[in-house]
């Protein structure tokens, strides 16, 4: 046995069921013996980066850490935009990196890169393997890191002489020692108390839900809290399913492209509660008027999270399940009447449907991106699963299509990484095979990995991907139109034929350019079995609205274009 | 009897810390990335076997230290980390200075006293060599009390080590 059976069997202890993997010289040997384990599927990418963005999508869908492996120097540095990704968005992941051999380590050999040295701000913790008796231990940490607490990436990197070490005995390690790791689980009671009196006292109450309550599996437990003091629900863009759309006390999603009530509600709540949720600039618009007549309470695992960008007059320090159960003993059952409906009256003013056309520069024969969202969601019942791509697209995916459960939408939310779509849509299939999964990406984001293609082929993975195709870089060129004059610098695209680019990996592939054809295009994927690209012809200058500009108020969401 | 300049508020943060590779550059790669800047920084070996004890000062007015704390606290070897007030630790400082002149180097020997002890340990080149140990504030004063143009050939300062009380 070598270093390698015994990094296989630790991630079989692991209960590991998929690796995303890609293969180099000193990959070699740990390939070799993956062969003798058929319990574990290895899955290759075309690219490092789908690689780590598959096990982001196979995480965000099963709750387990996803597993991806490389080898050294450029297979290594080929992660780092994926590994960035899931530590800002919370994602268990354990990235495997094979390394040069110890005895040139430190030489600049080839393909030696310090690995450990890139990923130390973008994990939660890494290891660099000095000797093959720690692995099973080291193994045993990253999984406990990547999935307990604020989860996130751990990196473990693996010299190639500690892969290819003799090894007697394999012995998994029962118990961790880890003096320096805490995982907070239920908050003081006295907070709860004084959480509990302002929570009684609010007329205006707002409940922040975000990507935490879908990590600690909290739906049950905040839609009994809403629902016995009546206070609306408003998500941030990873909150989205967490509580359903349908719920009669969600309020859509708040933040720069949120709805114009949420925003609205959030800035005069006289009382926010912020579920594991950041409080990041993107939803909280100029920060020093955010719910500026609002009492604070934060409901957190993070520490560090707490007061970071906010004054928190509550902080509730623990899992978010755990607390808002303890909130739920002791919280009074109470109406907030008038409170919901003022806020139904601005829904009623600036909801969606109402205002879904403002965002067009001109009577225009192109179809719009939100149309097809709403499609989708109407010919899926709103049972599918959306991994959005980052920009426009992802906009129009959050707000159109109406979410009833957890992790229903995979988006790059803190990083806002191009190219999410299409590897984190591979990782959620594979890890759950019965999920109807969508990729909706733009023209722009499609081609930063568009060579996973090829993995979709391999494993004729049904999934439907639905192109929009705009001609341009859309939201960024959505700013230049509104901030800068128009000046569309880098942002018009010269797009490639992507019918003949699908069909040529195989993947059936229809252009669509009328709403009748997108409709019964869209019938025709969500009935198939097999890997699809739609192509959607859409408006080259369509914004996403609503939108609060960089440095403005919630109150200052803007909801019609100035033609 | 020297002249006390006005006090900077320091804020000092006491961590004890696993004894591991990375633990002194991931510590300081996060105050780079976060814009926290260290004023000193020391670190060694404590009584227990594995861990070390480590003394960050932060200089900076109006920062959140809370914050700070709370980001460091996050990496997985910090045991413990904590923010103390200067009244509730015992500090120390060593100052190492060579001095143009005697005269330079009489004139601090005077400033000996209990709480700062002002020695000459050395001459370098006919340049008296002094060392000075004392609390964080008297090394200051110290420090506040040579003109580093007209007194001073070279000076270097250990950093501050500080133990809870």
């Amino acid at each position: 046995m070598i270093g390698a059976d015994i990094l296989i069997k630790s991630l079989l202890k692991e209960k590991v069921d998929v690796i995303f993997g890609y293969p180099g010289g000193v990959t070699i040997p740990l390939h070799d013996k993956l062969s003798n384990y058929p319990q574990i599927r290895h899955i290759l990418p075309r690219h490092e980066q789908g690689a780590a963005l598959a096990a982001d999508g196979y995480y965000r869908v099963t709750g387990r850490p996803g597993v991806c492996l490389t080898t050294s120097g450029p297979g290594a540095t080929n992660l780092i935009t994926g590994i960035a990704n899931a530590h800002m968005d919370s994602i268990g992941m354990v990235i495997i990196t094979c390394q040069v051999a110890t005895a040139v380590a430190g030489t600049d050999a080839f393909q030696e890169v310090d690995i450990t040295g890139i990923t130390q701000p973008i994990t939660k913790q890494n290891y660099f393997v000095d000797d093959v008796k720690d692995l099973p231990r080291i193994v045993k940490e990253a999984f406990y890191l990547a999935s307990t607490g604020r989860p996130g990436p751990v990196h473990i990197d693996l010299p190639v002489d500690v892969l290819k070490a003799e090894v007697v005995k394999f012995t998994y390690p029962k118990n961790i020692n880890l003096p320096g790791y805490k995982v907070p689980t239920t908050a003081e009671p006295k907070q709860i108390q004084e959480a509990i009196k302002l929570i009684n006292k609010s007329a205006r109450p707002v409940a922040l839900v975000g990507h935490g309550v879908t990590i600690s599996r909290a739906t049950a437990e905040v839609k009994k809290l809403i629902e016995k003091a009546e206070i609306p629900v408003i998500t941030t863009l990873l909150g989205m399913g967490a509580i359903s759309d349908k719920h009669p006390l969600h309020f859509g999603m708040l933040g720069m492209h949120g709805m114009a009530y949420a925003n609205y509600a959030v800035h005069n709540a006289d009382l926010i509660i912020g579920i594991g949720m950041r409080f990041d600039d993107r939803i909280t618009g100029k920060i020093d008027e955010f719910a500026r007549e609002a009492n604070v309470i934060h409901i957190d695992i993070d520490p560090a999270e707490i007061g970071k960008n906010t004054i928190v007059d509550v902080p509730l320090l623990g899992d978010c399940r755990q607390v808002i159960a303890q909130l739920n003993k002791k919280v009074a059952k109470k109406s907030h009447r008038e409170w919901v409906k003022k806020i139904k009256g601005w829904h009623n003013k600036t909801r969606l449907s109402k205002i879904k056309h403002e965002g067009r520069m001109q009577e225009s024969k192109h179809l719009m991106t939100a149309d097809i969202v709403c499609e989708i969601d109407k010919q899926t019942e709103g049972k599918a699963t959306i991994v959005t791509d980052v920009g426009q697209n992802q906009m129009w995916a959050a707000q159109h299509f109406s979410y009833s459960k957890p992790e229903q939408l995979l988006s790059s939310g803190g990083l806002g990484a191009m190219g999410y779509s299409l590897p984190a849509a591979i990782g959620a299939k594979i890890a759950k095979p019965k999920a109807d999964v969508w990729s909706l990406v733009g023209d722009g984001g499609i081609q930063m990995n568009i060579q996973e293609l090829g993995t979709i082929m391999e494993h004729k993975l049904p999934i439907k991907i639905m192109l929009f195709n705009n001609g341009y870089l859309g939201m960024v060129r959505q700013w230049q139109e509104l901030f800068y004059d128009k000046n569309y610098v880098a942002t018009k695209l010269a797009n490639p034929d992507f019918v003949a680019i699908a069909k040529a990996y195989n993947i059936e592939a229809y252009r669509v350019t009328t709403t009748t054809q997108a409709k019964k295009m869209i019938r025709k994927a969500a009935e198939s079995k097999k890997p699809i690209l739609l192509e959607f012809m859409t408006g080259p200058e369509d914004n996403v609205l609503p939108m609060v500009p960089t440095g403005n108020t919630l109150r200052q969401t803007i909801i019609k274009r100035n033609k | 009897m020297a002249k006390i300049t006005k006090e900077k508020k320091k804020h000092i943060v006491l961590l004890w810390v696993e004894n591991k590779p990375g633990v002194l550059s991931k510590i300081a790669s996060l105050c780079r990335r976060r814009r926290y800047n260290i004023d000193s920084l020391t670190v060694s070996t404590s009584h227990q076997p594995g861990v070390s004890h480590m003394t960050i000062v932060f200089a900076e007015e109006g920062i959140k230290i809370q914050q700070i704390v709370n980001q460091i606290n996050k990496l997985v070897e910090v045991i413990s980390i904590e923010a103390v007030q200067p009244k509730d630790v015992i500090d120390k400082e060593l100052l190492l200075l060579i001095v143009k002149n005697n005269q330079v180097a009489n004139r601090l020997l005077k400033m000996s006293r209990h709480d700062v002890n002002v020695r000459m340990i050395n001459t370098v080149d006919r340049h008296p060599v002094l060392e000075v140990v004392g609390e964080g504030r008297e090394i200051d004063h110290v420090i506040a009390e040579v003109d580093m143009k007209k007194d001073v050939v070279k000076m270097v300062k250990s950093g501050l080590i500080a133990l809870k009380i």
